[in-house]
């Protein structure tokens, strides 16, 4: 069965020399003894010559060498074993090879040759290392690494792997507009300077123009390529003639920058060169956009920071169980009770339990709804009072933000100002019974009148006989009723002169109309004016202040008199309607006189504007404000023909308060 | 004593309970006495009055326009003012030579007043 087989070293010559993988054969001590043809092509060598005789060990360097000895003793001992190692071939490459030796034995298994098969595996190791380096790079990017230090990585991960050229990337301003550096470690720095702060456009360079159209830019030879026409002179000077650029985008598809690599010749990119800047361009991606939304969320918490320590409020977060969580306030001194007293217990353990039962109505209304909940509260410190208005909110499902607020010096004004407003009202009052004093004088006068008059007539009628006893009863029945009818007056005048508190009730506004009609009756006498009044029946009441409405009535009652001094006589005409519509009583006070001056009419309810000769101008001003305490409005307007009217508007009471 | 004697006298003032006081006095005192509620009523009434006791502000036509009017119809009424009003409502323009008397006013003023009212116009 041999026929027709070549002899068994023949064939193993054959399969040798047939190997596409580097084959030697290795004596004891440790030399080249043979080498195959593939092996002179793969080590760059021009005949077997040139490696026999060299001892093979010393071909590897460093810690290769190491692991080649390693191996050497292993198989001269018996044993088949391999590595992994990198050495230069005769030219220079640097190659990465994978190693078996194998024992050669003669008949009585005494290890006389070695058998080395090296196979050329670089390639195969540099995809793993350009795999590793791009993992490298993506972690650098996950912890956070800063952006140039990770471009520049990415940069020089691309050069190692592509041998003759550099890379370089560079970002596009925010503003969409112009070039910024981004890593070009390998190229020139005079470069890097003169295309900083450049603008893109259709002939700025491969990278310029890769940026302006979003699309991968090939220039093959910057001489005559009119991308290059606005750079040429640049590129030359620094020795580029070939380049090609790949705009990076972000996930949204917008231009960031562009990944370029440079070449000293004129040339087109091959497949592989134009693969990896597409990748390296993905990868600048994701860094330049994770840098981005870094820094925007480092300005948010840096803007977040810079309000929170312009807000004098103090912030307390809870969870839902009333718990101190956290606390902002910008001079933590100033906390009633310090920080590491609070937090971590329940509100009711801190605060006093009409405030905590308070917040705990606020935050159950605050959870329930995104309505943010205001409640305020006052508490004791350093012998003062102190008031604050704490606004609650929900941050997310389990915390609560409390804001609070000291409105301290907001409450003593609005204290401060509701005092004055009492006494400004009453000042006026007074100042407006002053303008009544004669017409008051006269109203006394008539029942003082009839009272004398009928004790006189009594006298008389007493001292008569026979005693008249029926008329004298009747005088005598005249001085009460008229002394009631003074003190009623009286009654009147001490009410508006009352410094009182303001006191609500349901109030008919006919009745404060009859009231202040009453009083002025005898000024309307001695002006000459005739009066009318249009009272709706059944006014449905107001919630007020009767002395107060008094006032404005008062107050507009003879504003309308003095109006009329310069009228006709028969155009002497007041007029005061009451109505009701659309849940307001409307009582409205109206004079045929000079009516408001077109240029005043948006002052009037100004202090100290005024058309009369006597008053401060106060009175519409306090006018208003009574109405405004009243939840109405006062209207002033003048009437088509002559004259104006004054209007006030006030809710009706709510019904279920009209018990 | 002029209150002796019986006058016949006119009482105008708008307020009903001092009309019904006056009357009451005047005619304890023996007078005669006619009410009238407004110078216009007043006017047309047409009696002769001894003395006519008029108030000075009156709906309508006041005391003092009712004295114009009379004064320009040639006529001249024995009259004694009473008034409610201090002097600065009443101005200048209440004649010096007609009594006037500030409400309230005693018995003795008004019988005075009367009497100088009547005894120069007798």
């Amino acid at each position: 069965m041999t026929v027709g087989l070549p002899p068994f070293e023949l064939l193993g010559r054959h399969l040798i020399e047939g190997s596409t993988d580097c084959v030697k054969l290795i004596d004891l001590d440790g030399r080249v003894v043979y080498l195959n043809s593939a092996g002179i092509e793969l080590l760059d060598l021009n005949c077997t010559e040139d490696l026999v005789g060299r001892v093979w060990v010393d071909l590897w360097e460093g810690e290769h060498q190491a692991a080649a000895r390693a191996v050497v003793a292993r198989a001269m001992a018996g044993e088949r074993t391999s590595f992994e190692g990198f050495c230069r071939t005769a030219r220079g490459a640097d190659k990465w090879w994978d190693v078996v030796v194998t024992p050669i034995a003669d008949n009585d298994g005494i290890v006389v040759q070695l058998l080395t098969i090296s196979r050329d595996i670089t390639e195969k190791r540099q995809a793993a290392d350009f795999r590793a380096g791009q993992q490298h790079v993506l972690e650098m990017i996950a912890t956070g690494a800063a952006l140039d230090v990770i471009l520049t990585r990415l940069v020089q991960l691309v050069e190692r792997h592509s041998a003759g050229m550099w890379c370089s990337v560079i970002l596009l301003d925010e503003d969409g507009m112009h070039l910024r550096r981004g890593a070009a470690p390998s190229l020139p720095e005079g470069y890097n300077q003169a295309i900083e702060g450049a603008a893109i456009g259709p002939r700025t360079g491969s990278c310029g123009t890769a940026m302006y159209f979003g699309r991968t830019t090939v220039v093959t030879d910057v001489l005559v390529d009119p991308v290059w026409e606005d750079y040429r002179e640049l590129a030359v000077a620094y020795g580029f003639r070939a380049c090609w650029s790949t705009p990076i985008f972000s996930a949204q598809k917008r231009v960031l920058g562009s990944f370029a690599m440079y070449y000293p010749d004129p040339r087109p990119p091959l497949d592989e060169e134009a693969r990896l800047v597409e990748v390296a361009a993905n990868i600048a991606g994701i860094a330049i956009e994770h840098h981005r939304t870094l820094e925007a969320l480092r300005r948010s918490e840096e803007r977040n920071r810079a309000i929170l320590r312009a807000i004098p409020d103090w912030m307390f977060i809870l969870d839902p169980n009333g718990v101190f969580v956290d606390y902002h306030a910008k001079n933590p001194a100033d906390l009633l009770v310090p920080p590491e007293v609070f937090l971590g217990k329940a509100i009711w353990e801190v605060l006093p339990p009409v405030i905590s039962s308070a917040l705990e109505t606020a935050m159950a209304g605050a959870l329930a709804s995104d309505e943010p909940k205001k409640f305020e509260y006052s508490l004791e410190s350093d012998q003062a009072q102190h008031f604050y208005e704490a606004c609650v909110v929900r941050c997310d499902a389990n915390r609560i933000l409390s804001i609070v607020r000291d409105i301290t010096d907001r409450k003593r004004a609005e204290m401060d100002a509701h005092v004055q407003r009492r006494e400004l009202a009453h000042l006026s009052r007074v100042a407006t019974l002053g303008e009544l004093s004669g017409a008051m004088a006269h109203e006394l006068s008539q029942p003082m009148s009839a009272i004398l008059i009928n004790a006189y007539a009594a006298m008389r009628l007493l001292s008569q006989e026979p005693v008249d006893l029926a008329e004298t009863k009747a005088a005598i029945e005249d001085i009460i009723s008229n002394d009631k009818r003074a003190g009623a007056v009286i009654e009147r005048l001490r009410t508006l002169l009352k410094k009182g508190h303001i006191a609500f009730e349901a109030i008919d506004l006919n009745d404060v109309a009859r009231d202040v009609l009453d009083l002025t009756r005898s000024d309307f006498l001695a002006r000459r004016i005739s009066v009318t009044t249009h009272l709706a029946p059944a006014l449905p009441p107001i919630d007020g202040d009767r002395v107060q409405l008094q006032q404005v009535l008062l107050n507009l009652v003879l504003n309308a008199c003095e109006s009329m001094n310069a009228s006709e006589m028969h155009e002497r005409r007041l007029t005061v309607t009451t109505t009701t519509n659309d849940g307001f009583v409307r009582i409205a006070v109206s004079d045929r006189g000079v009516g408001i001056p077109e240029d005043q009419r948006a002052a009037v309810f100004e202090p100290f504007v005024t058309f009369r000769e006597q008053g401060l101008g106060l009175g519409l001003a306090i006018s208003r404000s009574i109405i405004l305490t009243h939840g109405g409005r006062i209207v002033a307007e003048n009437n088509p023909d002559r004259g104006a009217t004054f209007t006030c508007l006030i809710p009706m009471r709510p019904v279920a308060a009209t018990v | 004593m002029v209150d002796s004697t019986a006058m016949n006298l006119a009482v105008v003032d708008d307020d009903v309970d001092v009309r019904a006081a006056l009357n009451r006095l005047l005619r304890a005192m023996g007078h005669q006495v006619r009410l009238f509620a407004s110078a216009e009523e007043f006017a047309g009434d047409g009696h002769d009055f001894d003395c006519v006791i008029l108030d000075i502000r009156l709906p309508g036509l006041n005391g003092l326009e009712l004295r114009e009017q009379t004064r320009a119809a040639g006529r001249c009424l024995p009259l004694v003012f009473i008034t409610g009003d201090g002097d600065y409502l009443l101005g200048d323009d209440v004649p010096t030579d007609v009594p006037t008397l500030r409400k309230p006013f005693d018995e003795d003023s008004l019988v005075a007043a009367l009497s100088l009212v009547v005894g120069s116009f007798r």
